[in-house]
């Protein structure tokens, strides 16, 4: 039951990270990125790397891969997307653009694992880090990877409505990102704020990369694997909120693992092949029921709410004059 | 002088100038510059001049909207563009503002080279521009509006001008009526405290009151800051009623520019361009 408690929290955590990241560059851009996931899967390899072959603490592998997967995405928005967006392409090439970016990096990444395991003799194919982690009060205690994970996505909720919200950088964001001919007349760089989004973007999901090495099996396939999983958190959440997109990969991360276990409990074994499944349904359901997602859902009750809130202080405010 | 060029059967009224020739009127004063001055290099000879466009050729992608125009507007003074719908009017202020893409000729503010500045520079030349829609940014509350250009410290004192606003100061500017969300955009635009000021069609879908309180606006500050002011305005009458000059275009056309009384004493052009029957 732990174990199946720390598989949820830290996968639906990692998912929400990603998803987090996959929405921003949605938002900036209006093009679902189909290569989002080779970020995380590069994050991967690089706490491989300065763990197993550098020698270095895994967690020093976060700011390393969240430089190195910013860095990626930063190059793929400027190299590929803004050129494709100058050029007046369609939704479709973008897109198929992506796609074409994210085989490119399956394939680098496979050479990556390659060049390790034959130089270094380090295992490269569904490694994992989990021995390297350190466990908070000895063995069966708390690992310390659960605790980060749950940190960095409390802190990117919090740091994300602190930049967007409280900063007149985030407003200049959030402004660019509803209308960028706007914002450009008003003086604002929306070239820099793109980049920073990608680069954070990225950045993020190296972090989200590094962390899943230490509790799951790592493999470029699972760039593959990973993608619609990402996509249904998104989808379910609200595919261009923030906000929606850290609470639908909470309930597609927690869906699929303990959807999963209770049906191995209530089917059998058989049925763990078919745990993507789980994010698939979730993600058609949305679509069919509610397009906007959850975030949809709530913010139509918070308008309904403001607005009984409204009425009833006029009716008092009438009441009173009345008196 | 000011200048007709589609229909230069009329021939020249005072203060009305020819177009196809000599680009620069003299109706304020002004007089055409030797080759080798700074103003026939898209200087400024005129220590009054704020925008000199010449020979402007500009469009959207392959489609070309403006064919060769020449314009230029004054500090201190109010220039109005008027014209049929896809004369080019608002293209014209979008090139100003590097909204558009120019293909030929120049375009001059303050004496510095604009051509081909890109947009969110423009300011930077003491230029602010006030698009016709979509010009305040709807989701943000309107002191997230503001903080956009002021910074959040700032964002209350830029409110100065506009006290009306002030109790909205924290509703997203969704929720303001039209009247509202122009003065607000006419509040983020006057951040900068521009030398020239661009206004496209700042009172379309605007009730005739609040019309008014936007024209005054706009008159007030040029009376107080002496700045240029250019002003893209669909409604004839309106705009006439409160330019010192006037560009009329056509097809991407100039086919006048001078004084505005000239432009309706002429039926010729005023019942062919601007829908006015003649009385």
């Amino acid at each position: 039951m732990t174990i199946i408690l720390f598989d949820g929290l830290i996968y639906a955590s990692v998912l929400a990270v990603l998803c987090v990241g996959l929405s921003l560059t949605y938002k900036i851009t209006s093009v679902p990125n189909f290569a989002h996931t080779s970020f995380a899967i590069l994050g991967m390899y690089m706490a491989l790397i300065m763990s197993k072959v550098i020698g270095l603490s895994v967690y020093v592998a976060l700011p390393v891969a969240f430089a190195a997967s910013g860095a990626l995405a930063l190059f793929m928005y400027y190299g590929i997307i803004r050129i494709l967006q100058k050029k007046k392409s369609s939704l479709i090439s973008l897109i198929i653009a992506t796609l074409a970016f994210d085989m490119f990096m399956i394939g680098v990444l496979n050479i990556i694992a390659d060049g390790v395991r034959n130089t270094y003799r380090v295992n490269s194919r569904d490694f994992t880090l989990r021995s390297l982690d350190t466990v908070i009060g000895g063995d069966g205690g708390l690992p310390l990877v659960f605790i980060v994970t749950i940190v960095l996505l409390a802190g990117l909720a919090l740091g994300l409505y602190f930049l967007l919200y409280r900063t007149s950088f985030g407003m200049s964001m959030r402004g660019a990102i509803e209308n960028e001919s706007l914002a450009q007349t008003l003086g604002i760089n929306t070239r820099t704020i793109f980049c920073f989004a990608w680069f954070l973007s990225g950045g993020l999901a190296g972090m989200a990369g590094v962390l899943m090495a230490m509790w799951f099996q790592g493999d470029p396939s699972l760039a593959a694997i990973m993608l619609p999983s990402i996509f249904a958190g998104s989808i379910v959440g609200g595919f261009s909120s923030i906000y929606g997109a850290i609470l639908g990969g909470l309930l597609v991360g927690l869906s699929e693992v303990v959807g999963t276990s209770v049906l191995i409990d209530l089917l059998g074994y058989w049925v763990i092949p078919y745990r993507p499944v789980i994010p698939f349904i979730a993600m058609i359901a949305t679509l069919l029921v509610l397009p906007g997602g959850l975030i949809q859902l709530i913010t139509k009750y918070q308008k309904r709410r403001k607005t009984m809130m409204r009425k009833s202080k006029e009716e008092e405010e009438g009441d009173s004059v009345g008196t | 002088m000011a200048s007709r060029n589609a229909l230069g059967s009329s021939g020249e009224k005072p203060g009305a100038e020819r177009h196809g020739g000599a680009p620069l009127d003299t109706a304020h004063g002004k007089t055409d510059a030797p080759a080798t001055s700074p103003a026939a290099q898209g200087g400024n000879s005129n220590s009054n001049r704020a925008i000199e466009i010449k020979d402007l050729v500009c469009g959207y992608g392959k489609n070309q909207v403006l064919h060769g125009v020449d314009f230029s507007a004054d500090l201190s003074k109010i220039t109005a563009i008027v014209g049929s719908n896809g004369s080019g009017k608002s293209t014209m202020l979008k090139a100003l503002f590097g909204l558009c893409d120019v293909k030929s000729g120049s375009i001059h503010a303050l004496g510095r080279d604009i051509t081909h500045v890109p947009t969110h520079s423009i300011l930077g030349y003491g230029i602010s521009y006030m698009a016709q829609r979509k010009n305040v940014f709807q989701d943000l509350t309107l002191r997230e509006n503001l903080a956009v250009v002021t910074g959040l410290r700032n964002a209350e004192q830029a409110m100065d001008h506009f006290p009306e606003l002030l109790p909205f100061l924290d509703r997203p500017a969704v929720t303001l009526s039209g009247g509202q969300r122009q003065l607000l955009a006419m509040a983020m635009v006057l951040v900068h405290k521009p030398r020239i000021m661009l206004f496209d069609e700042p009172t379309a879908a605007l009730s005739p009151k609040n019309a008014d309180i936007i024209i005054g606006k706009i008159k007030d500050l040029n009376a107080q800051h002496e700045n240029c002011i250019v002003l893209v305005e669909q409604n004839v009458k309106h705009a006439l009623r409160n330019c010192d000059k006037v560009y009329l275009l056509a097809s991407g056309n100039v086919v006048y520019s001078g004084d505005p009384a000239t432009l309706l004493d002429d039926k010729d052009l005023a019942s062919k361009y601007l829908g006015m029957t003649p009385q």
